[in-house]
């Protein structure tokens, strides 16, 4: 694949037949792809698709399993962060590699070059210096260097990786996400800073989700999907309907609308089963109230950090929150996650490796963590026997693939996970289930799999609480959707209003539309 | 959010930043009004000698807890380093029976072994990646063993080697092991606040992902704080055989709970990237000072220990309800 060179011409990094595997399946496959000094490629795709694994590869932070990796003409066997870093090239991390509890300065400066010193202590007035030039050229009012991060919201955080990142590049910067939590002027400054790197010749890789993004900054499109290179071109020579055909593959994108037309209209009415009001924490929560109605799929739609999963904590008693919550009629007080199941909640959260599943412990034993009561006997035995009929019959009913009942969780792949921590949940027969990011990160078939297991439930008259950034899938699924912003509710949509631009506008402004 | 709340804000700030000051001043008011002799400069500087053992290798490991380790070899480090300089040091005219004399050499030996056994902690953990609990959990193991077999059941003496000079002379009336201390913690505020490789430390703590992804020499900074550490626990261990005058195989027995139990009475954190110096200093003279309080007092000597976890727990409860405070405002 040869590339349209960018003003200077010459390729600054080049991958050839890149791959990497995790537990046999490739999360980035036969990768052949170069930028070049001056240009700002797009690099887009769905999550999963193998944006990370490229750009952690780049970072020295992975190490590719076949393929050769060259950098300014030399060719690296093995390529460490610190090779990365001092070659020029840095990243945004869309999970900010932030150290909170050290001051901004320190961040801005920790990593290449060191902090700066005179006769051999630290300089901290002069790192304050610096620090505050970058945080000008970012920063409509400029904050106090000397600022320990952790007192920063959000978006000045996103912005002091900007500056740390600007700090310690000289030659290449990739930016992942680098928007999500900044508001509008913020993000112009952005594009601003990033278009001068552009003309000072840096080389540059921006990983975005947001259209308008790619088709203002980019010269060269690049679009992964599944860990492949599936299409290349200019802004000029691709729209918009093609990117999207490209990222999300044709026949997803038909499905998509086959299943929006199975979710039952109108939406479900009635008394809800589920009903919140003025949920606060004083921080990540400011008064979120809403209803859920039995057989309801409720979308809940916002940026990275809006409050959605902290929503979730709360309702099921993970996160100490104010304000009522009222399940089928009666309300629930003094929330603890017990509590809530036993009230026939179910929570499916974000990181499933982290908070969901028991990794070493086998798959006949995750199946049956949520109804070990009811397989235990009377005189207290919990018998592995019925522990595995049950489990037989589940990985049957979802089409859960896996090597061996006995196997540990973590030999399942991601979408077989998943269906069984949806499984169990489900073993216990909960009335309302919140869905975090169901299908974050997991193959195409599953994704669709677990779509229809969602469609299906609601029309039985499960109410599901769908939290999700794949907007395409909120749209799909959800008979309503609700945007936050900044821990509030900032408007909802009914089915015959849905529209991705409002979604977006919604979740980047916080002004219903 | 209004002033008045930053105002707040920033007064639990203080108040969680030098809570130990504040608890150190309540025990010392407390015993002074109840016992005379406790506020005497005699007994101020003695509290401060009996202290400066413990605040030396509580100072080593602040190092290890800023990076959110832990280092509980540092009792069976002492004894085995001591060990190996009394080996070296001792006199070999000495016939059974005689008193052996001990010679210079026991300092730079013992702090050299407190150094190496430090950076063969940090060593396995960096090697074989385990969890540094474990992996000083292990090494306590062994250390303590080999020194058994070293020692065996006999103590060594160290009457009237170089040794004893530290730990028995006084200039000003304050015993030399408190000048030491206060050297040492010069060294280490400096490192730990004025050179760049301590605010890595912080930064390694404060997020390891972070420090990984920036490029920070992880590795090399663990070796570091564990090598410190390993130092910090031998001087201490001069310091304690420069006072009881002999080494013993259980030497330092314990010891590694004491020191945690300072430095994190002072404000450092178990989950990294939060601590400072003087806080470790002040924590190890709070337990002096309460040991010391009620001795003068005449209190049952089997309470001293119950009254320090009290106290422990009560400062933890406190430091998590303002940080729960902190973070609502």
């Amino acid at each position: 694949m040869e590339t349209s060179s960018g003003v200077n011409g010459e390729p600054l990094i080049r991958l050839e037949g890149v791959g990497k595997s995790y537990a046999g399946v490739w999360v980035l496959k036969d990768a052949t792809f170069s930028v070049s000094r001056g240009e700002l490629v797009a690099l887009v795709g769905e999550n999963g698709a193998g944006k990370s694994t490229l750009k952690n590869i780049l970072c020295g932070l992975v190490a590719p399993d076949v393929g050769s990796l060259t950098v300014a003409g030399k060719s690296y066997s093995k390529f460490t962060p610190h090779d990365s870093r001092s070659l020029g090239i840095a990243a945004i991390h869309q999970e900010l590699s932030l150290f909170p509890n050290l001051s901004i300065a320190e961040n801005v400066h920790m990593g290449v070059g060191g902090l700066p010193r005179r006769l051999g202590l630290l300089d901290k007035e002069k790192m304050a210096k610096a620090t505050l030039a970058r945080l000008e050229e970012l920063f409509e009012t400029p904050v106090d260097p000397n600022q320990p991060v952790d007192r920063l919201s959000l978006g000045e955080r996103q912005l002091v990786e900007v500056a740390k990142a600007l700090h310690g590049s000289s030659a290449m910067l990739i930016l992942d996400e680098p928007t999500t939590s900044l508001s509008l002027p913020e993000r112009r400054r952005l594009f601003d800073v990033t278009r001068r790197l552009r003309e000072r010749g840096y080389a540059l890789i921006y990983i975005t989700h947001f259209m308008e993004e790619i088709y203002e900054l980019s010269d060269r499109i690049v679009v992964l999907r599944d860990g492949r290179i599936v299409g290349e071109g200019t802004p000029k020579s691709i729209d918009e309907r093609q990117l999207t055909n490209m990222m999300v593959g044709r026949e997803l994108a038909e499905t998509n609308a086959e299943l929006e037309a199975k979710v039952a209209r109108p939406a479900p009415q009635g008394t809800p089963v589920l009903r919140v009001t003025d949920l606060a924490d004083g921080g990540a929560l400011r008064g979120v109230s809403f209803e859920l109605h039995r057989g309801e799929i409720l979308g809940l739609g916002g940026l990275m950090g809006a409050g959605r999963s902290e929503v979730a904590e709360s309702l099921f008693g993970i996160r100490e929150a104010q304000g009522q919550v009222d399940i089928a009629g009666l309300p629930f007080e003094n929330r603890t996650p017990a509590g809530a199941q036993a009230r026939g909640l179910a929570l499916v959260s974000e990181d499933r490796r982290k908070d969901q599943i028991f990794p070493g412990r086998s798959v006949r034993e995750n199946l049956s963590s949520t109804i070990i009561n009811a397989l235990t006997s009377a005189a207290g035995y919990l018998s592995p026997t019925r522990q595995r009929a049950r489990a037989e019959v589940m990985t049957r009913e979802y089409h859960i693939r896996h090597p061996s009942l006995e196997a540990p969780m973590t030999a399942l792949f991601g979408g077989n996970q998943q269906k069984c921590i949806i499984a169990r949940w489900l073993a216990a027969d909960p009335s309302v289930i919140i869905l975090d990011e169901p299908t974050k990160g997991i193959d195409v078939a599953a994704k669709a799999e677990i779509h229809r297991l969602i469609v299906g439930l609601a029309s039985k008259g499960l109410s599901v609480l769908l939290i999700s950034s794949d907007l395409p899938e909120l749209l799909a699924l959800s008979h309503r959707i609700l945007v936050m912003h900044k821990g509030r509710i900032a408007g909802g949509l009914d089915h015959a209003r849905f529209d991705p631009a409002a979604v977006i506008h919604m979740a980047s402004t916080g002004i219903a539309a | 959010m209004t002033s008045l709340a930053l105002a707040d804000r920033s007064w639990i700030a203080r108040i969680q930043r030098y809570s130990i000051v504040v608890m150190l001043l309540v025990m010392v008011v407390i015993f002074a009004s109840v016992s005379k002799p406790f506020f005497s400069a005699g007994n101020l500087s003695n509290i401060l000698l009996q202290a400066s053992a413990t605040a030396i290798a509580a100072v080593g490991m602040t190092f290890v807890l800023i990076i959110a380790e832990i280092d509980i070899s540092i009792g069976s480090l002492m004894s085995l380093s001591m060990t190996v300089a009394w080996m070296t040091a001792v006199d070999v005219g000495a016939g059974a029976g005689q008193q052996a004399g001990v010679n210079a050499w026991v300092y730079p030996v013992g702090l050299l072994m407190g150094l190496v056994l430090g950076l063969l902690n940090g060593f396995i953990i960096n090697v074989l990646r385990i969890n540094s609990f474990i992996a000083t959990l292990a090494t306590m193991f062994v250390y303590r063993g080999v020194t058994w077999k070293m020692v065996g059941s006999s103590d060594k003496a160290f009457a009237d080697s170089p040794v004893m000079y530290l730990g028995r002379t006084e200039w000003l009336g304050i015993g030399l092991p408190v000048y030491l201390l206060v050297a040492v913690s010069l060294v280490a505020y400096v490192v730990l606040n004025r050179l760049p490789v301590g605010r890595y430390l912080y930064a390694m703590g404060g997020s390891l992902r972070s420090a990984v992804e920036t490029g920070l020499p992880v590795n090399g900074l663990r070796l570091f704080a564990f090598g410190v550490s390993g130092l910090c626990a031998a001087a201490a261990g001069l310091i304690t055989i420069g006072q009881i005058g002999t080494l013993q195989a259980g030497l330092g027995n314990g010891f590694e709970f004491t020191v945690i139990a300072a430095v994190v009475l002072g404000g450092t954190s178990l989950l990294g990237g939060r601590g400072s110096i003087l806080g470790s200093i002040l924590g190890a003279i709070l337990l002096v000072v309460i040991d010391n309080g009620l001795n003068l007092i005449n209190a049952s000597i089997y309470i001293y220990d119950v009254i320090k976890g009290a106290i422990l727990i009560g400062a933890v409860l406190v430091d998590v309800a303002l940080a729960k405070r902190l973070a609502a405002t």
